[in-house]
């Protein structure tokens, strides 16, 4: 075993020493060094001519033997702009390189380790931290929006906090979790996109975002893996892509301060407008004389007691706010050539548009230390990280209330709340909303992260490396709900909820990385073992029937708790390589491979093993390509595939077990079954495929990048439906149906103007994802045959054809195919679905002197729910519920046509079931939800050098910024990323700021 | 040769760099590979099936947990849906003001889709149904169980599983009779007709009244005895039409000291009530019916009022109209409510869900004697209910609530029988609905109360999800699918 050991890594080693060179007619011998003084390790030098290659050692030292006695050398490094360099006999040169401005040369973190985008072989698009810092937004996943082309996000919720949605390049699973690995500095983000609030809040279903704990000040680049060749390293977690995210690290130099603060505010983007008191009195008043039904006091308290002239126009009260928003950020940074460091804090606050005392406020620290041993052998990275966020919002989104009946009464004579009117109470279909913004809530979650990662140059070439790091999310959360926001009426006592979360990863990693050059050939290899444990447990409390309020945060004073906990356990253990082939900075290879264990899955298949290849041929390095086209200043072509998987399915499914009931009977405690017992489960595997082109014309004054991408995922694991007569909904298994996500990626990068005193340069990144089932034995006969459709995206729906109103009986109509007078199953034939048809970004940015001006609009082409698909549980006319002032448009006599049929007053019209059954199952929900948002404004203006140096300061700038300021779209409903009329649209925010380093 | 040259070869390398380090760099790798460290520990609220039924307590507590949740949801088949959405149905309630989730009832414009049909009856029917089953497996595959626990607990589970048969067949018709866990033959089962599930829960329950005990398990009987089976299939027989076992059945469950009528109706469906044969527990919480059907306030209006149909059928001196029925009088109008139970909401715990009580027993009885000519025996029994139901005589009121008098003829018995019935048992666990379908008598009752009146809504539709999730099922005719 051993001896064979020995022998690959012989044969691996052979590689590099058949290429040495034999006649040496003269030496030549040098150093490279940066701009500090910093000897340059592993830099190429060479004679184009003479085709001799050296690198240079651990103090950038380097010796190349030449048969040409006079020359030049090129010497190139990755981030360095690539310098010429004559030399004579005998030279000793000292060769210093400046760091490149050219995006081609910029460093990339890829997958334990980095290179730049020139020689990258695998698809990862990046997001710097200047593009992160023109945005006023408090989590860094939303600055990320429009920005990489393959990625994307969408917003959920315009609530302080919530929850953004991460896809890279479409939806894999059919139905796990599509969610990317996150990684933080080398640390598996402990939450990954999972929200970390336990108790509900404002959020809604998005809830809190683990990242609302994360600095977006605090990070240096976002890089996002999205192909095989970025992502199979990690494996089992690659599936979905992997966004890294490195921090910020300390500059060598005097001792800088900085401090950076904004403040501004934000108030809600678009919205509908609801019926006032007088059109809303009307189409109630309507719908019962179309229906033929009696007014009564049970069914019309709005009609018959209320006062027909009072109005509250609820929008305008409930999220007609302006929130504020501070931010501050503070840092020091220095060291010398071994050892730097940087020391930050910031603090994030924002208020809300709901009216009442609304916070969220973070605040966060890092220390980042990077120390080089004076013979540059023994390196050692520490970044540590604590952030403390606090939401203290309603408990509940307010946008939800914006239909009550605007003539409702909301406060009683005494000045308490009200909650009936003319001897009626309020039924339970309407809440006086200012009750609602009564419920408190409260979250308070820190994230602590650290990392740190050691390296030794064991022998020339060869590099120990350890990473280890730790990551914990705890979050402690209530919400309280006083009696001030309850119905008095309702017979409901106070009542809380609190929760308590805890995740807790840690991750060791050794790596062994040997660098060799020899000739023209690089070779890199890495080794390297995983070992992650991921820990979780949480406890939630349900506290009711409190006496009063005061105690209302005391568990102990509740007349009955009820408690639930649950915990749990994750493994995750690797071993993985790669093996990097560069052949005169002209062709590239990257084999990856990983062997992963996870303890999510059962005996026998807890192991699988994924790699990938990746090539790259720079093309314009061909002397044929650079005498035929000369304005061709870089060309690539790369590829790659291999295979990644998708391990995230919960913990444990694999046993067959029971769980406690929430509640005993009779005291005595309950058990249940979990789950359907499947055990024989294993990895769903995702292969994925990828050719590109990255094109550099007139000196890289444009970068374009085109690639397509083909992704299969097959052995799906999901929770397969059944009917519920089997006891439960669904059934964890692999099962044999294959999704496939292809697409186009475009990127174009320009220079468009380049003087001295003016430049303005674009970026726009462009998607066109497609997503298809492509295989699925038995779709016909199994429980998805009317789910999903082979060929189709997954988002596909068999729907009933809408036909409009009917002009004679007011109705929604849909077309009966089976011509059986009823609305069934055999006549939903229209398929709609809502895959985006393309997405993406433009950035502009002009620069005069010291003015900047960057503008960013993201635009996606999609098609999405509108705003009749609330009309199934908001049935226009029917209960004392509001509408949106489109509903004005509806049918009244024979022969009108229109898209809004007659008001309704009972289950028993005519025009109830259409809206409260086909409605929602008919393509009439579906509409264009295009848009076109200006997503942001950046002015900045930095004060000229001569006047900074005056004030004794190094720099000093001021800015406005301007997040979702307008959004151009034909969509028929609020907003169309969010599509709810009843949650909270994303906001608008405008800041102004100052930043200034001594 | 070869020793030699590989000599020279580790010579060469040995320059560059130690191969030790490398091997030994690698084996520290391939430890990451290794199976042990994946063993993580077990979540703590989980216990392995095979732990389960171990030992006494465990499976004890897996049957608890059926209980448990068949209270848990809110108006589920097993937590007062029953005495509300099938008396919308029929003829007992409307709603007051407009709530769709009963208006859909109330109208018999059910669909498919409708959430309340699939959710608080059907899943929340076949999910516990599950658990039964999985009981059921778990004891029998058990030997380390005391044998007096296994067979209560397997009596129990074998009742509980019958009650949710019942009352599934009685609203949808023919369902799939799920006897096991096998979620492969389960996921593809079409419907089994009436008659093979009835002869199934006669066969179960006849074997729960052999393994249970007659003394009850438990406190306040809310746990199944011997009592409860022979009461339910006392109930099974009456449908059945098998008149004199449903008889004997009843009228062991009539003869038992356990079991007395309450003469005072306040205290019927109190938790202590000596009536109760079998109630449900629900922790820290009066019933979930209450809850909906009694109004906040006096000031309130109630969600659902009692139909005049029902409140002027009452006789004149019928106690049960002053006692289990009340009302709201909001801006001078009154609104009837049932009022069987008088607790709301509250700490104060006095009232659990009454599944079976000797009332019904006594209605059984007669009902069995009528059908077999014993007019007077049924007369016997009725006037048991009657009076006890029976006002005091004042002189406005010389004779309230009269007996039924002996010499009438047979089908005026059963009249009578149907009659009181509607008046013993109105919204209560659907009798109302069940009982004029078991009788033909919904189509002509109800086409003259409701102008949309269908025969096909007699039978509830299938849940439309589950008939796309199982091809085998078929839906009900008269609705679209």
């Amino acid at each position: 075993m051993k001896k064979t050991i020995k022998i690959i890594v012989m044969a691996v080693l052979c590689l590099n020493f058949s290429a040495k060179s034999q006649s040496v007619p003269i030496q030549i011998t040098g150093i490279v060094l940066d701009k500090m003084g910093k000897p340059i390790v592993g830099a190429n030098v060479g004679n184009p001519l003479s085709k001799a290659f050296a690198a240079t050692d651990s103090d950038g030292k380097f010796t190349i033997r030449t048969d040409q006695s006079t020359g030049e050398l090129l010497v190139s490094n990755i981030g360095y702009k690539t310098t010429k360099i004559a030399y004579g006999p005998k030279s000793n040169l000292q060769i210093i390189l400046e760091e490149s401005a050219g995006s081609l040369d910029e460093v990339v973190v890829i997958a334990y380790g980095k290179t730049t985008r020139r020689l990258n072989t695998g698809s990862v698009g990046q997001v710097s931290a200047a593009e992160i810092g023109l945005q006023p937004v408090s989590n860094p996943l939303s600055a990320l929006q429009g920005r990489v082309a393959g990625l994307s996000i969408t917003q959920n919720s315009g609530i302080n906090g919530a929850g953004v949605k991460v896809q890279i390049r479409g939806q894999a699973s059919l139905m796990q979790g599509s969610d990317p690995l996150f990684i933080i500095d080398g640390v598996p983000f402990a939450s990954g996109n999972s929200s970390i609030n336990s108790v509900n809040n404002a959020t809604g279903t998005a809830g809190i975002s683990p990242f609302s704990t994360v600095n977006p000040a605090d990070i240096e680049s976002v890089e996002v893996l999205k192909d095989a060749d970025a992502t199979s390293i990690y494996g089992s977690r690659g599936a979905n892509g992997v966004i890294l995210i490195t921090t910020k690290k300390g500059v060598s130099g005097k001792t800088r301060f900085s401090l950076n603060g904004y403040s501004g505010f934000s108030q809600v983007t678009r919205t509908m407008d609801m019926l006032n008191t007088q059109d809303y009195l009307m189409m109630r008043k309507e719908a019962f004389k179309n229906d033929g039904v009696a007014m009564t006091n049970a069914n019309a308290p709005d009609l018959l007691l209320w006062d027909q002239n009072r109005y509250t126009d609820f929008k305008k009260l409930l999220i007609g706010g302006t929130a504020k928003t501070n931010d501050w950020q503070a840092s020091v940074s220095g060291g010398n050539e071994n050892t730097k460091f940087l020391f930050s804090g910031g603090y994030h606050g924002e208020t809300s548009v709901f009216p009442g005392e609304q916070r969220d406020d973070k605040i966060s620290g890092r220390l980042s230390l990077n120390h080089r041993s004076k013979d540059q052998r023994f390196t050692l990275d520490l970044s540590t990280s604590y952030s403390y966020n606090q939401n203290k919002m309603s408990a509940g989104d307010l946008t939800g209330f914006i239909n009550m009946p605007p003539n409702m009464l909301l406060y009683s004579e005494n000045g308490d709340l009200n909650w009936q009117e003319g001897g009626v109470y309020f039924n339970a279909t309407i809440t006086n909303p200012l009750a609602a913004a009564n419920r408190k809530y409260t979250g308070k979650f820190t994230n602590t992260n650290t990392s740190l990662n050691m390296s030794y140059l064991v022998l020339s070439g060869l590099t120990a490396k350890l990473a280890m790091g730790h990551n914990s999310v705890n979050g402690e959360d209530q919400a309280l709900n006083p009696s001030t926001s309850i119905n008095p009426n309702s017979g409901n006592l106070p009542y809380a909820n609190f929760g308590r979360s805890s995740l807790n990863s840690w991750i060791i990693e050794p790596q062994a990385e040997y660098n060799k050059t020899v000739g023209k050939s690089k070779i890199n290899v890495l080794l390297g073992g995983t070992l992650q444990n991921t820990s979780s447990n949480s406890l939630s409390i349900a506290a009711q029937n409190y006496k009063n309020d005061l105690l209302l945060s005391s568990i102990a004073a509740a007349g009955n708790v009820t408690t639930r906990n649950s915990d749990f356990a994750y493994r995750y253990t690797a071993i993985y390589g790669r093996i990097n082939y560069n052949l005169k900075d002209r062709y590239l290879i990257n084999l990856t491979g990983r062997r992963d264990g996870s303890s999510r899955f059962g005996p026998g298949k807890q192991f699988a093993t994924f790699g990938a290849l990746g090539a790259a041929w720079i093309f314009s390095s061909e002397s044929i390509i650079e005498s035929a086209l000369p304005w061709l200043s870089f060309g690539k072509l790369r590829g790659s595939y291999g295979s990644s998987g998708n391990d995230q399915i919960g913990n444990y499914r694999f046993l067959d077990t029971w769980t406690s009931t929430n509640l005993p009977y009779q005291g005595g405690p309950g058990l249940q079954p979990s789950n359907l017992y499947n055990g024989d489960f294993s990895w769903e595997t995702n292969r994925k495929a990828e050719l590109a082109t990255e094109l550099g014309v007139l000196d890289n004054r444009f970068i374009l990048t085109i690639a397509y991408f083909r992704n299969w995922s097959s052995n799906q694991l999901i929770n397969y439906q059944l009917p519920t007569q089997t006891g439960f909904s669904s059934i964890l298994r692999n099962f044999d149906a294959t999704v496939q996500n292809s697409g186009f990626e475009f990127g174009l990068e320009s220079k468009l103007i380049n003087y001295k005193d003016f430049t303005w340069s674009s970026a726009l990144n462009f998607s066109m994802p497609r997503n298809k089932l492509i295989k699925f034995d038995g779709l016909e006969k199994s429980s998805y045959a009317n789910t999903y459709f082979i060929g189709e995206p997954l988002s596909t729906r068999k729907m009933f054809e809408y036909l409009g109103v009917d002009p004679t009986l007011g109705t929604h109509t849909f077309r009966d195919v089976n011509g059986d007078g009823k609305y069934g199953s055999d006549d939903k034939i229209h398929r709609r679905n809502t895959q985006p048809k393309f997405y993406g970004g433009l950035q502009n940015s002009f620069v005069y002197k010291g003015l900047k001006l960057d503008v960013f609009m993201e635009f996606k082409k999609q098609t999405g729910y509108n705003y009749l698909y609330t009309q199934s549980t908001y049935i226009p006319g029917y209960l004392t519920i509001n509408q949106p002032d489109i509903v004005q448009h509806r049918w009244q006599s024979q022969g009108d046509k229109t898209y809004i049929q007659r008001f309704a007053a009972s289950a028993g019209s005519s025009a109830f079931a259409p809206a409260a059954y086909y409605l929602t199952d008919s393509d009439a929900i579906y509409s264009d939800a295009s848009f076109i948002r200006l997503k942001n404004v950046s002015l900045a203006y930095n004060f000229p050098d001569s006047w900074i140096k005056k004030m004794k300061l190094e720099r000093l700038g001021i800015y406005l910024h301007a997040q979702n300021l307008f959004t151009i779209t034909g969509y028929k409903g609020a907003d169309p990323e969010t599509q709810s009329l009843y949650i909270l649209p994303p906001l608008k925010t405008i800041t102004a700021g100052i930043q200034v380093t001594l | 040769m070869k020793t030699r040259k590989n000599k020279k070869l580790q010579l060469f390398f040995a320059r560059q760099l130690s191969l030790s380090t490398i091997v030994f760099i690698s084996s520290f790798l391939l430890l990451f590979g290794c199976k042990k460290l994946l063993d993580v520990p077990k979540s703590s609220s989980l216990v392995l099936n095979k732990d389960v039924f171990a030992n006494n307590e465990t499976a004890t507590s897996a049957v608890l947990g059926l209980y448990n949740k068949m209270v848990t949801l809110n108006l589920s088949i097993s937590n007062g849906g029953l005495s509300i959405y099938p008396a919308l149905s029929a003829d007992e309630l409307a709603s007051a003001g407009n709530q769709t989730s009963y208006d859909t009832f109330l109208f018999n414009a059910i669909l498919p889709t409708d959430g309340i049909i699939n959710n608080n009856f059907w899943s929340a029917s076949y999910k516990n149904i599950y658990h039964a089953n999985a009981i059921l497996e778990g004891l029998n595959g058990s030997g380390a169980l005391t044998s007096s626990v296994k067979n209560q607990l397997r009596g129990e589970t074998l009742v509980i599983r019958s009650l949710y048969f019942f009352y599934l067949t009685n609203l949808f018709g023919d369902v799939p009779l799920v006897l096991s866990t096998d979620f492969e033959q389960n996921a593809v089962m079409p419907r089994t007709p009436a008659n093979v599930i009835v002869e199934q829960l006669i066969a179960d329950l006849k074997e729960a009244v052999e393994l249970l005990a007659p003394t009850y398990v438990s406190t306040a009987r809310a746990r199944v005895n011997s009592f409860t089976a022979r009461a339910f299939l006392a109930r099974l027989y009456l449908y059945n039409k098998q008149w004199e076992n449903a008889e004997s059945e009843s009228g062991v469950v009539i003869s038992s000291s356990l079991y007395n009528l309450e003469s005072d109706l306040d205290k019927t469906f109190v938790n202590t009530s000596k009536e109760t044969i079998w109630q449900l527990v629900r922790e820290n919480l009066n019933t979930a019916e209450a809850v909906v059907l009694i109004p906040v306030s006096a000031m309130a209006i109630p969600n659902l009022v009692i139909r005049d149909e029902l409140l002027n059928s009452f006789e004149p001196g019928d106690q049960r109209k002053k006692h289990w029925i009340t009302f709201n009088s909001v801006n001078s109008q009154r609104y009837y409510y049932p009022y069987k139970y008088k607790i709301r909401t509250g700490s104060v715990i006095g009232e659990h869900l009454v599944v079976f009580r000797l009332a019904e027993q006594y209605l059984i009885r007669a009902e069995a004697r009528a059908e077999q000519g014993n007019l007077s025996g049924a007369l016997d029994d009725l006037n048991v209910l009657r009076s006890r139901a029976r006002a005091l005589v004042t002189p406005e009121m010389p004779d309230p609530l009269p007996d039924i008098p002996s010499g009438l003829s047979n089908s005026v018995v059963l009249n009578s029988i149907y009659k009181e019935r509607s008046h013993e048992l109105f919204c209560e666990w659907g009798h109302r609905w069940l009982d004029l379908k078991r009788t033909n008598m919904a189509g002509a009752v109800l086409s003259k109360l409701k102008p949309t009146w269908n025969t096909y809504a007699e039978l509830y539709p299938i849940p439309f999800s589950e008939t796309q999730l199982n091809p085998y099922l078929t839906q009900n005719p008269g609705y679209a699918n």
